[in-house]
Order: C-alpha cells, then sequence, then structure tokens
C-alpha cells in the first residue's frame, strides 16, 4: 500500500453491506467516505477528490448512472475511475454502466478477495 | 319493545368500543414487540458483528466462534449470519456457512424443521438452503409431501439452492397439489437452480404436465439461454393453444436467435391475438425479416395499437431495408395512428442517439 493513503468514495443504501465493505476497505488502510444515497454523492467527489469511487446503482435520490454523467461532466471529476455495484445482471445495464465511462461493474453478492483486487488494479496498487 | 331496542343499541355500541380497545391494544402490542425484537437485533449485532469480521480475517475456527455463542441467540446469529450470506460469494460466504453447519446450530435447525410450526419451518428450510447445507438433503425432500403451500415453497427452493436435481421432477409433482401455487412462484424456486436442472427439465417438458409448468420451465430455459431445448421448445410452440405458453416459447426463441424455428413463428404474424402477434413481429424482427419485410411494415397500419408500435419498433431497430419506409410514414402529413407511431418510434431513436 502508499504511504499515503488512497481515498475512497463509497456509495451504497444497503446497511449490511455497506458495513462489510467498510470493514474490507478499512482494513486495507483506505481512507473511505460514505454516502447511504446518491443525493450528494458528487458534491461529496468535488469536496474530498477521491482516488476511486465505488457506488451502488441502484439507490435512493439519484441513481449510479446519473453520478457517472455528472462526474465525466466535469472536468475536475471526469478522470477519477468508477465501480459499479450491482445485483442486477442485465446485460443492458452493464452496457450503460460501461458505455458512459464505469471502470468497471462488480455484481452482487460479490468475494471480498475479489472487490479488493479489483479496486486494487484501479488505483494502480500492487 | 323501545326500551329493549334501546338497550340492544347501548350493548352492540358497548361491544364495538370494547372490540376496537382490544384491536388498538393488539396493534400497540405487536409494534412494541417488534421495536424489542429490533432492538435485540441491534443490540446483538454491535456485540458480535466485529467478532465475525475477526472471524472472516483471522481464518477462525467456526465450532469455537459457536460455543461462545449462547443457545438462546442462534435465531439472533442467525439473522445477522443472513446479511453475511446475501452479501458475499467465494471463500468467506464459505466461512460463514461453516458457521451454520456446526453441529449446535445444525441441530437447532433441524429441530425446527420438524416443528408443527410453519414459520419455523421456513426460516430454517430457508438458512438450512442459503448456507446450502447438502446434509439436510434427505429431511427437506420428505418436507416436500406436506400439505402447507409455504412449507413446500420454502423446502423446494431450499433444495433448489443446494442443487438437488435429482428432486426437480417431484418438486413439479408436488407442486401440482397446490392450486394456488403460480407460474411465478415455480419459477422462483427453479430459478435457485443451476444450470445443470435444465437437463431433466427438458425431458419433462415433452411430458404431461401442465402448461402453467412448461411456461415457468420455457421461461427457465430463456434464462439460462439454455440452447438444447430449442427444438423441444419449438414442439412445444405448434402443439399448444395456450397464449401464455405461446409467449414464453416466442420469447425464448427470440432471446437465443433459433433461426429453424421461423416456419413455427412466421404464421402468427397474423394471430387473432394481439399479444401473440406483437412477440412474433418482434421475434422475426431479431432472427432475420426476410421476405416477411413487407408483411411487417403492413403490421403498422393493425387495428391494434400494441401491433402497431411493435412493428415500428421492430422496423427501426432491427430491419433496415424498411426504415426509409418508415421516415416516410413519419413525415406523412395525414393524421394517421401509423404515422404518430412512426413519429414516436423515431425520435426515440433520435433522443437515445443525442443522449
Amino acid at each position: 500500500m502508499d504511504t499515503i493513503k488512497k481515498k475512497i468514495l463509497f456509495a451504497e443504501d444497503n446497511e449490511s453491506l455497506t458495513k462489510i465493505v467498510l470493514y474490507m476497505l478499512g482494513k486495507e488502510g483506505y481512507e473511505v467516505f460514505h454516502y447511504p444515497s446518491g443525493e450528494n454523492v458528487v458534491s461529496g467527489v468535488k469536496e474530498h477528490k477521491p482516488d476511486l469511487i465505488l457506488t451502488d446503482v441502484m439507490m435512493p435520490v439519484k441513481n449510479g448512472l446519473t453520478i457517472l454523467k455528472e462526474i465525466k461532466e466535469d472536468p475536475d471529476t471526469k478522470d477519477i475511475p468508477l465501480i459499479f455495484l450491482s445485483s442486477n445482471n442485465n446485460d443492458l445495464s452493464i452496457q450503460d454502466g460501461l458505455d458512459l465511462g464505469a471502470a468497471d461493474y462488480i455484481l452482487k453478492p460479490f468475494s471480498i478477495e475479489d472487490l479488493s483486487a479489483r479496486i486494487k488494479k484501479q488505483l494502480n496498487i500492487k | 319493545m323501545s326500551y329493549i331496542l334501546l338497550h340492544i343499541i347501548v350493548y352492540i355500541i358497548f361491544i364495538l368500543l370494547c372490540t376496537v380497545y382490544l384491536l388498538i391494544l393488539y396493534v400497540i402490542d405487536l409494534r412494541l414487540y417488534h421495536d424489542y425484537l429490533t432492538r435485540r437485533q441491534h443490540k446483538f449485532e454491535d456485540q458480535w458483528e466485529k467478532a465475525i469480521f475477526q472471524y472472516l480475517q483471522l481464518r477462525g475456527d467456526p465450532e469455537d466462534f459457536i460455543k461462545k455463542v449462547p443457545s438462546r441467540k442462534y435465531l439472533l446469529l442467525l439473522e445477522l449470519l443472513r446479511q453475511f450470506l446475501l452479501s458475499l460469494t467465494g471463500s468467506e460466504y464459505e466461512k460463514i456457512a461453516d458457521l451454520i453447519k456446526q453441529k449446535r446450530i445444525y441441530d437447532f435447525l433441524i429441530k425446527r424443521l420438524n416443528s408443527f410450526r410453519t414459520n419455523r419451518v421456513v426460516t430454517s428450510a430457508y438458512f438450512l438452503g442459503l448456507a446450502k447445507i447438502v446434509k439436510a438433503k434427505d429431511l427437506l425432500i420428505k418436507k416436500l409431501d406436506t400439505d402447507s403451500q409455504p412449507v413446500f415453497i420454502s423446502c423446494a427452493t431450499s433444495l433448489a439452492q443446494i442443487d438437488a436435481v435429482e428432486v426437480v421432477e417431484k418438486i413439479l409433482t408436488r407442486a401440482e397439489s397446490f392450486k394456488d401455487l403460480s407460474r411465478d412462484s415455480l419459477l422462483f424456486i427453479l430459478l435457485e437452480y443451476k444450470q445443470d436442472v435444465c437437463a431433466p427439465l427438458l425431458k419433462l417438458l415433452s411430458s404431461k404436465i401442465p402448461d402453467y409448468q412448461k411456461e415457468a420451465i420455457v421461461s427457465l430455459f430463456r434464462q439460462f439461454k439454455y440452447q438444447e431445448s430449442a427444438p423441444e421448445v419449438t414442439k412445444t410452440l405448434t402443439k399448444t393453444q395456450n397464449i401464455d405458453l405461446i409467449l414464453e416459447c416466442l420469447r425464448f426463441i427470440r432471446e437465443i436467435r433459433y433461426v429453424e424455428a421461423h416456419y413455427v413463428v412466421n404464421p402468427m404474424l397474423d394471430h387473432k391475438n394481439p399479444h401473440v402477434s406483437v412477440e412474433a413481429i418482434k421475434t422475426i424482427g431479431k432472427l432475420g425479416a426476410g421476405p416477411l419485410v413487407d408483411k411487417i411494415f403492413s403490421k403498422l397500419f393493425d387495428d391494434n395499437y400494441e401491433v402497431q408500435l411493435a412493428a415500428a419498433v421492430t422496423i427501426s431497430q432491427d430491419i433496415p431495408s424498411a426504415r426509409d419506409k418508415l421516415n416516410k410514414i413519419a413525415y406523412n402529413v395525414n393524421k394517421e395512428r401509423a404515422t404518430s407511431i412512426a413519429r414516436m418510434v423515431l425520435s426515440e431513436i433520435d433522443l437515445r442517439r443525442y443522449a
């Protein structure tokens, strides 16, 4: 892990999944900013300038696809990699996300090891 | 006489007031009980969550972990583990499932599975299936003979999660005993299986089973994109008069693009049921319209709105050779419904293109 803590913005409304992911990210030494809905995610990204965004697709107030669109439209945030967490194994939904510029798409339920590896890949951590 | 009547009215009002009072008390009691259970669960989670994370991280011994949990708190533990099992796969899922496989928890679940109380059996079967506890298979199979629909559904679902392919025929047979069991409920059970359930179901598709079961099977084949079943599904399509089953077969053929079914699908363009006609148009669009382009184009002028819309969408998405004609219809000056539909479909495509 790099000496400077990598920052991850994590948006997820499912309480139990949030606990598991927060535990995993904390264990790996990331600095995490959690948002329980899509409402303030975009402003949170502008404020914290995270190294990576990990977000659910279906969330209250604002969904992941809209968040991705807004982040990609802003020159200050457009290069931040965004990984979707989704329980929707729908080819179209995955395609929509990737077309809009998502870096990766992880289906729920997932393995902690897999999630960790894919985050590291986006952050270029070995 | 009037005094007696007044007496009766007062008496009825009194009974009604008492009933309302008792109902209010019951609702308050339910609410308090629910709050109590929630608080109890949260307290347990605060106490044990960290221990579970440590158990996962340090690859702890499941037996040692379970020994620390008092038996009266097993249900609270199971509820906490449920959240982990639903969120995780891979080695962490296995580690959590190992906790449920421990003798103390397993015996607790089996005792409840043999209970006379439906909710106990249902929750027990749920956890046995969620943790994929294969050694509970025989007991779950016995439970399929129940007269209770919730018990049947929960045990059949658990068996599917365990991937007990050998009992799928029994599940279908027993399902027939429950008159209220819908196609969706059956599909919900079957979808818990892995793809290896398709082979035995393919054999059953040609047997004498109710149409709603055939419908669920074809829907399952579609979701698994099970190509091997295509000839049998096509045969089913030619034999049945059941509209729902016809629609499901057409969706399957479209999904896997089974071109050999063209000869069966083509005549369905003119089916008297508009829903069938709609599915046939969409399916032919995906299989390749070929000589049927004009026929599909003529459906733009059908009496039924859904048929017209299906024709317009299919032309715009799947039949490039007819798009110019669709454009001409859209720019027509007359007030035909086909014109409005063509405009709507084409503007939607434009909107998507520039989104």
